[in-house]
């Protein structure tokens, strides 16, 4: 029976708003490996047979630390004054982008909870979650952190599983639109790259009205809060064995050189949702083509309003 | 391919002659300042010395000296796609040249690009040998790609032996390829979980993938048809080319006031690369209590829906005169239920507003919609207290949405409201609406 570790409005100070070619928001990646490490230090501090499998993340709230100009349209990030170098000159640096956000998280456990341990398992996370880094930012507040021992119970009737949701509203959940991707891919014949940046583009264009033109934005036959986001690692070498590459932080595990990989993802409305389970996200790795993916199984249901239209 | 080889050995000869042209024609200007200041007397032995000189010059752009020369020092740069200093410019590490992987996966990466912008890093010095690697066949090989797969028949014209060859294959392959991979302090270094152990992996950043974006953006900001086309439209005249206007982009800035140090196209980029936003919705700021209107539906919440009523309305009139299948139905219901989000989440924000804004003076809603938007001035407020509890003002609060809808559905519509198309939609909108009704009201 799996399990459900609800973790409400934490509030993050200064996490990072850059991910690879987007900004906005933390890449997946980052909620992956707090819930990782969070498994690590329940293993370590609890028992070693719980596991933290896949994470949510319902953002209810962010505010990217960045000014825009109006004239060019572009948005620039606030930056921090760094230590100069030496001989007193400014140090080099590359912008770092940061953000404050409020998110909740539901993160998949399995093993065993005896009722006993339950208070102990809860009061540990919030403990190990106050310590943690999320996406490279400090955690400021933490709401309420709670377990539901069976998904299921919550999940399989659309009455307990909307109000189960509703509670994290006002918010958005990203899930993955891989899918909207390739089909618009194939639609279009535009390349991978282009495709994926018509999600970012305003375009306009003119018709004939009388003997003026019209000029009327081209809405891509696609709903929803789209947006490109960073969905894991592509190598780019060879896997090496452990200990060939010079200077690395660890040399008992293999290493490989890799670059952000980038898909289309989608902010929905959590309550809409018709299985929990489509908004979890979880690391995978395949090796045949070297792919560190973080990966989510989202499907788009038919419409509440339909079905019942169709009764 | 016979012949496309030829040509890339005629560019490689092309290139050497006019780097040779370049620097005998300063070598002439330099010296001719040394001829006028030389005295009378000198001046023949200076000359004598200047052309002795200038033949070893010359020497030096034999191609065959040039492409020794230029071998051996091939190894000061690097060409890359995916280069360190981004992550942090003082980080000594392994930057790479990626092959194009074909069986990568189908995620947007570098791999995605056909003809990658090739990026330079290392010794300023050696930029000329760069140059070199980058020059191009005509179907878009690069030099470099050639000396990547061990294939050296464009230089093969220029060597005198086999060994020759064979040594500036070596030097040459030191650019493309990185020798003894490290890491280093200040690069990223992430634990990825694979089984029940890790692989360290390595995020390079991809400069190359950074560069078509650059250019995209660029164009559509700068080029002469962008320019036109945003001319005819300011003036509502007609073009062919839709005007592109990248929405919500971040600059990032690389090497501070010196981007040469990071690498060649991010000096090129003027040290800045474009981000594209991944934000979540209304990201911009808590919900301000929406005072001084008489109704939600005209102002605060139809702006915030404009773009999806905009939508809805030209799918709702592409497919008016289609038959109403299961496929039409599921994507109209999907429209409005993205609009009935919109209104639930904007509910959900005005109630953060602090209690009781609903009774300043400025508020002219009508009382059910105060009664959704300002619940907890309950604790405080009998008699809205008992308002609220007459539980009347959900139906109300989705009579005004159903109305607010239809009105702007028909608002400029191309069609006459009378249509029978039109009247039937309307029929089967306001079905849809019924049934969502109930799920807004839950929601409140």
């Amino acid at each position: 029976m799996e399990k459900l570790l609800v973790i409400r409005h934490l509030q993050v100070e200064a996490a990072n708003a850059i991910a690879g070619i987007t900004w906005g928001f933390p890449a997946m990646t980052s909620f992956l490996g707090l819930t990782h490490a969070l498994q690590r230090k329940v293993q370590a501090g609890i028992s070693n047979k719980i596991t933290l499998s896949g994470c949510a993340v319902i953002c209810h709230a962010s505010q990217v630390q960045a000014h825009s100009n109006n004239m060019s349209r572009e948005n620039y990030f606030a930056l921090t004054r760094n230590p100069l170098t030496k001989d007193g000159s400014t140090a080099p640096f590359n912008e770092e982008g940061r953000m404050r956000m409020d998110i909740s998280l539901l993160i998949l456990l399995s093993g065993p909870t005896p009722p006993m341990f339950e208070d102990e398992l809860v009061e540990f996370i919030k403990s190990a979650l106050l310590t943690s880094r999320v996406a490279g930012g400090k955690v400021k507040q933490l709401g309420e952190v709670e377990l539901i021992k069976d998904i299921g119970a919550i999940n399989r009737e659309s009455g307990t599983r909307k109000s189960f949701l509703r509670k994290l509203l006002p918010g958005f959940a990203l899930v993955s639109r891989d899918d909207v991707l390739q089909s618009h891919i194939e639609e279009s014949q535009k390349t991978p790259l282009d495709a994926l940046l018509d999600f970012s583009i305003k375009r306009m264009a003119a018709q004939t009205k009388g003997d003026r033109a019209e000029w009327r934005t081209e809405r891509l036959d696609y709903i929803g809060w789209l947006k490109p986001i960073m969905v894991g690692y592509q190598g780019i070498s060879d896997l090496y064995e452990a200990g060939e590459v010079g200077h690395v932080r660890d040399r008992t595990c293999p290493v490989q050189f890799v670059e952000s990989i980038y898909s289309l993802g989608q902010w929905i409305s959590p309550h809409r949702i018709s299985d929990l389970k489509h908004l979890f996200w979880q690391q995978e790795y395949h090796a045949d083509n070297a792919l560190y993916l973080c990966k989510n199984n989202y499907q788009p249901d038919a419409p509440a309003s339909l079905s019942s239209e169709t009764d | 391919m016979e012949r496309e080889e030829r040509t890339l050995s005629e560019k490689i000869r092309d290139y050497i002659d006019s780097r040779k042209r370049d620097k005998l024609e300063k070598f002439d200007k330099d010296t001719q300042k040394g001829v006028s200041a030389a005295s009378t007397e000198d001046v023949a032995a200076y000359e004598l010395q200047r052309t002795a000189l200038r033949v070893t010059e010359e020497g030096r752009f034999k191609p065959v000296n040039w492409l020794s020369d230029a071998a051996n020092r091939a190894k000061q740069l690097q060409l890359v796609t995916h280069a360190l200093k981004f992550t942090h410019s003082d980080a000594k590490g392994t930057s790479l040249f990626a092959n194009a992987n074909k069986s990568a996966s189908t995620f947007i990466s570098t791999s995605s690009i056909n003809n990658p912008k090739i990026d330079v890093v290392g010794n300023a010095a050696a930029l000329d040998v760069g140059k070199l690697l980058l020059l191009e066949s005509d179907n878009g090989k690069l030099l470099a790609n050639f000396v990547q797969q061990n294939d050296m028949s464009p230089f093969e014209p220029f060597a005198e032996s086999k060994a020759q060859l064979n040594d500036w294959l070596g030097g040459f392959k030191l650019a493309v390829t990185a020798k003894d991979p490290t890491s280093h302090k200040l690069s990223k270094q992430l634990y990825w979980p694979v089984d029940d152990d890790y692989h360290l992996v390595l995020p390079l950043y991809g400069t190359s993938l950074s560069q078509e974006i650059f250019e995209r953006v660029q164009y559509a900001r700068f080029s002469e048809e962008q320019k036109e086309a945003r001319a005819a439209r300011r003036s509502e005249k007609m073009s062919d080319i839709a005007t592109i206007e990248f929405q919500d982009i971040a600059v990032q800035g690389f090497g501070g006031t010196k981007p040469q140090n990071i690498s060649q196209l991010n000096s090129g980029r003027g040290g800045r690369a474009f981000l594209l936003s991944s934000s979540p919705p209304a990201w911009q700021s808590q919900q301000k209590p929406p005072l001084k209107v008489k109704s939600i539906f005209r102002g605060p919440f139809s702006r915030r829906v404009y773009g999806q009523i905009m939508g809805l309305k030209k799918f709702l009139v592409a497919n008016l005169n289609k038959r109403s299948d299961m496929k039409i139905r599921t994507e109209r219901a999907r429209r409005i239920e993205d609009i009935v989000d919109q209104l639930v989440a904007y509910g959900t924000g005005v109630r953060t507003s602090s209690p009781g804004w609903s009774s300043l003076p400025d508020c002219h809603l009508p009382l059910h919609q105060k009664l959704w938007l300002d619940p907890k001035r309950r604790d405080f407020d009998k008699e809205f207290e008992n308002e609220f509890d007459k539980k009347e003002w959900q139906g109300l609060v989705a009579a005004d949405f159903s109305r607010f809808l239809n009105t702007e559905l028909e608002k400029n519509s191309d069609i006459a409201t009378g249509d029978v198309e039109f009247m039937q939609w309307k029929v089967l909108t306001a079905q849809e609406l019924r049934l969502v009704k109930d799920d807004v009201e839950e929601a409140f």
